[in-house]
């Protein structure tokens, strides 16, 4: 069982240091978008890199629909890899989405974790009554429509399988490598999950505190949103950051990494 | 020459630097656009496209460029002032150009495709739907979810009720046969010698005896309670429970605090039953003069499958977590503890508390269970399904 989570999950380690660093990549990607920020961490810390179940190079027959139309079922790919490995005292960094799957994991099981790091969080993305996620219904189903036609596009390039085959293995493996050569029913059941997913009603629980990184002109995850975190996460401090866009971790990998180090330097 | 073509060529050029401003367009983006060249200058690239383009942009096409350097064939919408979008397939490629890195974007407009590719998405949908339609087959799936779910409540009934048997098959044969044998032996003896001693001995034995029955007998009692269900609150419960310990054993030995949701469904004779249990213990097993209760409670989702693998339905749980700082016990009888006549402390009581708590959550379809740091602190957490009635309206429950 323990083994298979962590083939399931991809999981890698690396690291000199002995407490937990795992970080959790969002939509639309896999485990490599932290090359930039893990080796700022690798000497002192123990680095716990994954792939959700679907994504990236995980176990795509594990998937299971039932449990990846939530995000309880992301976050339990989280509190799993914790079980199997039997870590305590976790930092967590999570990007966009897992923000998210790491609170609720941490909700459950606040003994597992010692700070959630959160990079564009945000709890809610569809505009609700007195609230502003920065989405209607309408731009979530426009985003799902996106998707599936570049799908169409990228048939070959998202069936690595056939591509490793042919007469050009190197084209293969480049292709084999990329992010987001996710099962199209896959990818669109995490935008579903995670973009029609809703809880606000959950930031109140989390009792281990909590980073926010709030990007600059972040569509997805707006300045009000970040202060809406900060303002119902107990004990989360909120951080602005000059990093413009959702994914401060590969545009603006120094500032992300100062922050981080900032926040656990005055944390410890 | 080579200007105007760039310019007037039939795609839409721009580039952009790392923080996506825009710093090259041509005619035919800023025509398609409705805007001029000096308009889009030094905007932000994104806003050239629609709201949810913007999404698949961050989330997909910005990690792909900067990962890979280049991303080809991506379909994407640009928005217009007019509010018509026009759909076009983009090539990009990041490269170095006066000493900073620009992204060069080309793209073509494809309206004609992407109403073919309207089709085909519209056609499979179709296709998904009449699947998803087919009512005998979701009627089907529907009664299979039905059935996993009693199947999982009869396993884990099953299962208890597996425990429970050996557990009374052990009581049987060590918890009565041993008063009862003492009870023989000064029997005799108050036949022979008529002591003092072996009278008090006796009436020592059958006191006990009587204990353990009464025991048994509140056990197999809550096996046969219907679970009534009304609206409770926590604080109410735990200030009954608390009092009925305080009067028993002493008054000022308990000092609880609760937190988070009030509100829960239950059995209210039950659930102060529990609390009753909890408390006693956290009494009995106090370090220094009062025993310290720290009550939290949460609404969390977990998945109500306990028992059959791969099947998941996440649903409403109240977790009440009973925080102590008694003196604990080592983490391998975490799941003895709840054992009936299990007793790792000398001390008063028969070894039935934890088992008649473990039995009223699963009376409320629940479960629970306990960790501890021995010498510092022990966590006992209650875990409530918040709807429960789906067990009383199963058709097969009254079986």
């Amino acid at each position: 069982m323990q083994k298979n989570v962590l083939l399931r999950n991809n999981v890698k380690i690396f690291g000199k240091g002995r407490q937990p660093m795992l970080f959790a990549h969002g939509f639309g990607c896999d485990q490599n978008m932290w090359r930039y920020i893990t080796p700022a961490f690798e000497d002192d810390y123990k680095i716990i890199l994954f792939d959700y179940v679907g994504a990236g190079k995980s176990d795509k027959a594990s998937y299971n629909p039932e449990r990846y139309s939530t995000l309880e079922g992301y976050a339990q790919d989280i509190v799993e890899i914790c079980q199997a490995m039997g870590l305590k005292d976790v930092i967590l960094v999570g990007h966009s989405v897992s923000s998210m799957t790491g609170l609720l994991a941490a909700v459950e099981y606040p003994d597992y974790f010692s700070h959630i790091i959160m990079v564009g969080p945000s709890p809610c993305y569809i505009n609700k009554e007195g609230y502003l996620g920065g989405f209607e219904q309408q731009d979530i189903e426009g985003l799902l429509e996106t998707m599936e036609k570049n799908y169409i596009g990228w048939a070959n390039f998202l069936a690595p399988n056939i591509m490793a085959n042919n007469d050009r293995p190197e084209l293969g493996q480049e292709l084999a490598d990329s992010f987001c050569s996710t099962d199209p029913v896959i990818a669109q059941q995490f935008a579903r999950a995670t973009f029609y997913s809703d809880n606000r009603q959950d930031l109140h629980k989390l009792a281990v505190p909590s980073l926010i990184l709030q990007c600059d002109e972040d569509i997805i995850a707006p300045t009000e949103v970040g202060s809406y975190l900060h303002s119902h996460l107990p004990k989360s401090q909120l951080k602005f950051m000059k990093a413009k866009g959702h994914c401060p971790h590969v545009s603006e990998p120094a500032e992300t990494i100062q922050l981080i180090q900032e926040y656990l330097g005055v944390m410890a | 020459m080579r200007e105007a073509l760039f310019d007037y060529a039939p795609c839409a050029c721009f580039a952009f630097t790392d923080d996506l401003r825009l710093v090259a367009v041509n005619q035919t983006l800023a025509q398609l656009v409705e805007s001029d060249i000096e308009g889009l200058m030094h905007k932000n690239a994104e806003t050239l496209f629609t709201l949810p383009t913007r999404i698949f942009f961050q989330t997909h096409f910005f990690p792909l460029i900067r990962m890979q350097g280049h991303a080809e064939e991506i379909f994407l919408t640009l928005r217009t002032p007019s509010g018509q979008p026009v759909p076009v397939l983009l090539n990009a490629k990041r490269m170095e150009w006066e000493e900073q890195l620009i992204t060069c974007c080309a793209c073509i407009t494809v309206p004609n495709r992407k109403k073919f590719e309207d089709e085909l998405v519209a056609a499979r949908k179709t296709a998904e739907q009449a699947l998803a339609d087919n009512s005998e087959l979701r009627q089907a799936k529907e009664a299979l979810l039905e059935q996993a779910r009693y199947l999982d409540e009869q396993i884990e009934l099953v299962r208890g009720q597996n425990q429970e048997l050996k557990q009374f098959s052990h009581a049987v044969t060590h918890n009565l046969k041993e008063p009862l044998r003492k009870i023989l032996l000064y029997m005799g003896r108050v036949e022979t010698e008529q002591t003092e001693a072996a009278m008090s001995k006796l009436a020592k034995a059958a006191g006990q005896l009587k204990k353990v029955v009464s025991a048994l007998q509140h056990y197999v009692w809550l096996n046969d309670q219907p679970v009534r269900y009304s609206s409770l609150l926590l604080s109410d419960l735990v200030k009954q429970a608390a009092a009925q310990v305080e009067s028993e054993l002493a008054p000022g030995l308990l000092k609880v605090t609760i937190n988070g949701m009030n509100e829960l469904e239950g059995d209210a004779s039950q659930l102060q039953l529990l609390f009753y249990q909890l408390f006693s213990n956290a009494v009995k097993f106090r370090r220094g003069d009062t025993a310290v209760v720290t009550i939290d409670s949460t609404l969390l989702k977990q998945n109500s499958f306990r028992n059959l693998e791969d099947r998941y339905r996440y649903e409403e749980y109240l977790r009440i977590r009973v925080r102590d700082e008694g003196i604990g016990f080592a983490p391998e009888y975490k799941e003895q503890i709840f054992g009936l006549f299990k007793k790792l402390h000398h001390s008063e009581g028969q070894g039935v508390g934890l088992a008649i708590c473990r039995k009223i959550a699963e009376n409320h379809q629940g479960h629970m269970d306990a960790r501890s740091e021995p010498g510092c602190y022990s966590v006992l957490t209650l875990y409530l399904p918040v709807r429960h009635e789906r067990s009383s309206s199963h058709p097969h429950s009254e079986q």
